[in-house]
């Protein structure tokens, strides 16, 4: 479509040098489902975003002085993510990322465009995680800035618990518009009224019951219940709304469903627990029970390979998969019914 | 086998603690006897954060699946984006993201070096490095940077790539006891990075930099307690993470290419405050920041001199100094370079590109030769602004030897009748651009100021005030430029003048009369550069006769110029201060 303007607006030879820059054919999605053969697929890649193929929007001026200065217009699109770190999607189906280092917060377009969010007054910190939140909000940990942020659709943005915590990395929407916030350095679970105000915390630096080593992310199951994960005590702890020890799961290792580096979590609607490793390049999935069922990935650059994965998302029977290092989400379809 | 590694692995902490540099007591220290308040694991060790155990099954490793399924540097896969850290570099970034712990090591691109570093030059270590030191690249032997010694501090790792590991050592924290920050090995003076860097390029003969007993404070970019300047070495000037993505790790802002050296040079680390200096009307600090490449000049790279017209000109302190090389010799005398100038590349007389410069002019030449760009006007163009019937910005082709008049500023000059001349200067003398650029208040101008053309209250940023408007009363300050050199006495007493009148009634020192009586300046007959081939000639613009034709209009006629007859006999065919000359002659 853009080309075509391109081409109506261009001198000839510069229109083909356009033409040439936007030529590259789309490759098809290489076929990369886990776990691998023999074993039936349980996902499938969807997608890659930003798509490495696509021509990045660019205005006809831009286009025309990277056709001229022989800029591969792929090139660009590299450059809208830093360093994809948390990931969500909204109940609209629309997919939000937070990359510290940008910094900022993006919402994938339907067509695969990255707009960014900004807030009314509000520059970002380092923002690292995000969630959806009631009445199309997003909520936002802010680690730079030691906030959590509410944006509204307006981008009225509300800042809760500042002054309250250190360096949040993971947060989850609770009922009647409380938030549920990990704050890693303090090895604490913070529980953010809708004023912002701290209702409770929950946890001490340990090992044992009621006790976290650096919680990097946090995810709300269909329950009700909360999944944490407790990066290094390599498990996942299920905590009730307050503060409950509902028990955990997990160990270290680097085979089956051994945490390497556990870093994101996330919980689809049958109870299937995602989590990622940073140091396996994988998404681990264990069922609701948290019995190990099969992975996700591998290392590398190629689709369907990660290089640190971060955050993860997970509805309706999608995937997504913050990429951190491959500077790229990834969208797997999950297979074999609703999951 | 899985209770025989616990057994190991409950050991060699132990072990590692007797030796008393371990990571026990670390900050990666996570156990109980860490300095966090973080309660011991059960299995009581600290290693299985980074080592984590071959879960479920036999062996001992970080990495096992990592190894299987990594797949080897492509340099197709990673040109085409910013590569991927690879071996033990995973496991830190994979903490050390923002979560567990700070991840400001890679806290915006993650721009890597990837593959080998192109042989040459520090310039293309710098294009490439971005905010952080690479890692995960091999060294290449032959450029200025090559593979550490292997039984040196720093190591590479079992594939001959740079990691992480190879300037920090994740379980000993204090090996450098000032800095810790778990290095290998002390920075203290640059040895850390000197073990893969080559010293003759970070460091030249007498670097004053390198030698520098200076103190400087945090403000100053002291990050690491170090006494002196020549202590921190690279790191006074360089940061290994969290630099700026525009150049070469260097401690600055992106759009301001003297920040790194004004932290130091405008402050009371340095004698001499170039604050004061860059910030006067008149200067070359601070212009076109931003612009400055150090590849610049190089095939490929941006040219300088400038090819185009519109290119904006830019003088940043690294374009006439290099802070690896620069030292406090003196310069020795007209035109051999200073220490200050030393590394420097220039253009030499010839136009041509010169690693080093040998004469001070060569680093001039690099802006006020062949440079497509100039002039280019900055603000209102000042009163009294001369206007050259021969006007060339190209001052390489002015100071040409083949040029038909020039100050002796390549060369000595054409004429070797100047009589004018105070003492201790001959016809034959060879004078800086920096004897009439500079600073108002260096040592040139009697003041205790920083020396060379870094700033001056005067226009063209002259060293002294140098008078350009007509009917200006002449007395000593009004041109102090030209009696720095040239005896007033002298030069208007009829005795020594070399200019007076060949017909008629006996004036005396025509120079006298011009300039005294008749008040117009000395650039409204003599262009101080001189007058380049390009339009003029040996007959007509001897002893740097160019009019000013602000001031000088054509006679009757349409005619203005100057012609030579030889030694001390000319005439003049112009109109001035309603007075005309009409192939008007003197001799003497």
């Amino acid at each position: 479509m853009r080309a075509k303007t391109h081409r109506a607006l261009a001198p000839s030879l510069l229109a083909a040098l356009l033409a040439c820059a936007h030529a590259s054919p789309r490759r098809p999605l290489p076929a990369v489902a886990y776990p691998a053969p023999p074993a039936l697929p349980r996902a499938r890649l969807a997608a890659v975003i930003p798509d490495p193929d696509a021509p990045p929007r660019r205005s006809f001026w831009r286009a025309l002085g990277d056709a001229i200065a022989g800029i591969d217009p792929r090139e660009r699109s590299a450059e809208v993510l830093v360093r994809p770190f948390g990931i969500a999607i909204a109940p609209d189906g629309a997919v939000i990322v937070a990359d510290p280092d940008a910094p900022g917060v993006l919402r994938v377009d339907a067509d695969g465009a990255l707009v960014p969010i900004a807030c009314r007054g509000r520059d970002w910190g380092a923002p690292m995680a995000v969630v959806a939140g009631e009445g199309g909000s997003l909520l936002v940990a802010d680690a730079g800035a030691a906030e959590i942020v509410v944006v509204p659709p307006d981008r009225r943005c509300r800042v809760l618990g500042a002054g309250a915590l250190e360096r949040p990395t993971g947060v989850a929407a609770a009922s009647g518009g409380r938030v549920m916030v990990v704050d890693p350095p303090r090895h604490q679970v913070v529980v953010l009224s809708p004023g912002g105000e701290v209702v409770a915390r929950f946890g001490r630096a340990g090992e044992g019951e009621g006790e976290f080593n650096f919680p990097t992310a946090i995810a709300r199951a269909p329950d009700g219940t909360y999944v944490v994960v407790d990066a290094l005590n390599f498990r996942v702890v299920r905590l009730a709304e307050d503060g409950r020890w509902l028990g955990t799961f997990g160990s270290a290792g680097t085979e089956g469903g051994g945490l390497g580096r556990p870093k994101g979590v996330a919980v689809d609607e049958a109870g299937r627990v995602y989590v990622s490793d940073a140091h396996r390049d994988l998404v681990l999935v264990f069922g609701a029970g948290g019995e190990f069922e099969y992975a996700l990935g591998a290392s590398g650059t190629d689709p369907g390979a990660f290089s640190l994965p971060a955050g993860v998302a997970v509805r309706g029977g999608r995937l997504l998969v913050a990429d951190s290092h491959n500077r790229r989400i990834q969208a797997f379809e999950i297979l074999g019914g609703s999951s | 086998m899985k209770t025989a590694l616990w057994v190991l692995l409950s050991v060699v902490p132990a072990a590692a603690a007797a030796a008393g540099n371990s990571v026990i007591g670390s900050k990666h220290d996570l156990s109980a006897s860490g300095p966090g308040p973080i309660r011991a694991l059960s299995e009581g060790n600290p290693c299985v954060f980074c080592h984590i155990p071959h879960g479920g099954s036999e062996g001992l490793s970080n990495r096992p699946e990592v190894t299987a399924k990594y797949r080897p540097y492509e340099s197709s896969t990673m040109s085409a984006r910013p590569g991927v850290p690879t071996g033990t570099s995973r496991i830190c970034l994979s903490c050390h993201d923002g979560t567990i712990a700070v991840g400001k090591t890679f806290r915006r691109h993650i721009e890597m070096t990837v593959g080998a570093i192109p042989q040459e030059r520090r310039s293309n270590l710098g294009t490439d490095l971005r905010r952080t030191h690479p890692v995960s690249f091999r060294p290449a032997p032959g450029s200025i940077a090559h593979a550490p010694s292997k039984k040196g501090a720093v190591r590479l790792d079992a594939s001959g790539q740079v990691q992480c590991t190879s300037c920090h050592d994740p379980h000993r924290e204090f090996i450098d006891p000032v800095q810790g920050k778990f290095l290998v090995t002390s920075n203290r003076r640059s040895t850390l990075c000197l073990s893969c860097h080559d010293a003759a390029a970070a460091e030249g003969p007498d670097s004053a930099h390198a030698g520098s007993t200076a103190s400087f404070g945090p403000a100053e970019g002291n990050e690491g307690s170090f006494r002196s300047v020549g202590e921190a070495g690279c790191a006074a000037c360089h940061v290994s993470h969290g630099a700026e993505p525009s150049g070469r790790l260097v401690r600055k802002p992106p759009a301001d290419d003297d920040a790194a050296c004004l932290r130091c040079h405008a402050s009371a680390v340095t004698r001499l405050h170039l604050g004061n200096e860059i910030s006067k009307p008149y200067g070359h600090g601070g212009q076109g920041r931003g612009v400055h490449d150090a590849a610049e000049g190089r095939a490929g790279k941006r040219a300088l001199p400038e090819d185009a017209p519109g290119t904006p000109r830019h003088a940043a302190c690294v374009d006439c100094h290099d802070p690896h090389k620069a030292t406090a010799r003196p310069a020795p005398g007209a035109p051999a370079a200073g220490g200050a100038l030393a590394g420097v590349w220039g253009i030499d007389q010839h136009g041509s590109r010169v690693e080093q410069v040998q004469f001070e002019y060569e680093v001039c030449f690099k802006c006020h030769g062949d440079s497509a760009n100039a002039p280019q006007a900055r603000g209102p163009i000042p009163p009294d602004t001369v206007r050259r019937r021969l006007a060339d910005a190209n001052l390489l082709r002015v100071f040409s030897t083949s040029s038909p008049s020039f100050h002796p500023v390549v060369a000595p000059g054409r004429n070797l009748d100047v009589p004018s001349l105070k003492a201790g200067y001959t016809a034959g003398s060879l004078v800086y651009c920096g004897d009439c650029h500079a600073s108002d208040a260096g040592p040139g101008a009697g003041g205790g100021g920083p020396r060379g053309p870094h700033g001056s209250v005067f226009p063209h940023l002259l060293e002294r005030s140098y008078a350009t408007a007509d009917f200006t009363v002449e007395s000593e300050s009004a041109y102090a430029l030209c009696y720095k050199c040239h005896d007033r006495e002298k030069l208007f007493s009829d005795q020594f003048d070399a200019f007076q009148r060949a017909e008629g009634t006996p004036t005396g020192s025509l120079h006298r009369v011009h300039v005294r009586t008749r008040l117009a300046p000395c650039s409204s007959c003599h262009a101080a550069h001189g007058v380049s081939s390009r339009g003029g000639s040996e007959s007509e613009n001897a002893h740097l006769v160019d009019f000013d034709l602000s001031i000088v209009s054509p006679a009757p006629g349409g005619q203005v110029g100057y012609r030579t007859y030889g030694p001390r006999a000319g005439s003049c065919t112009l109109t001035c201060h309603s007075e005309t000359h009409s192939d008007a002659r003197h001799t003497y």
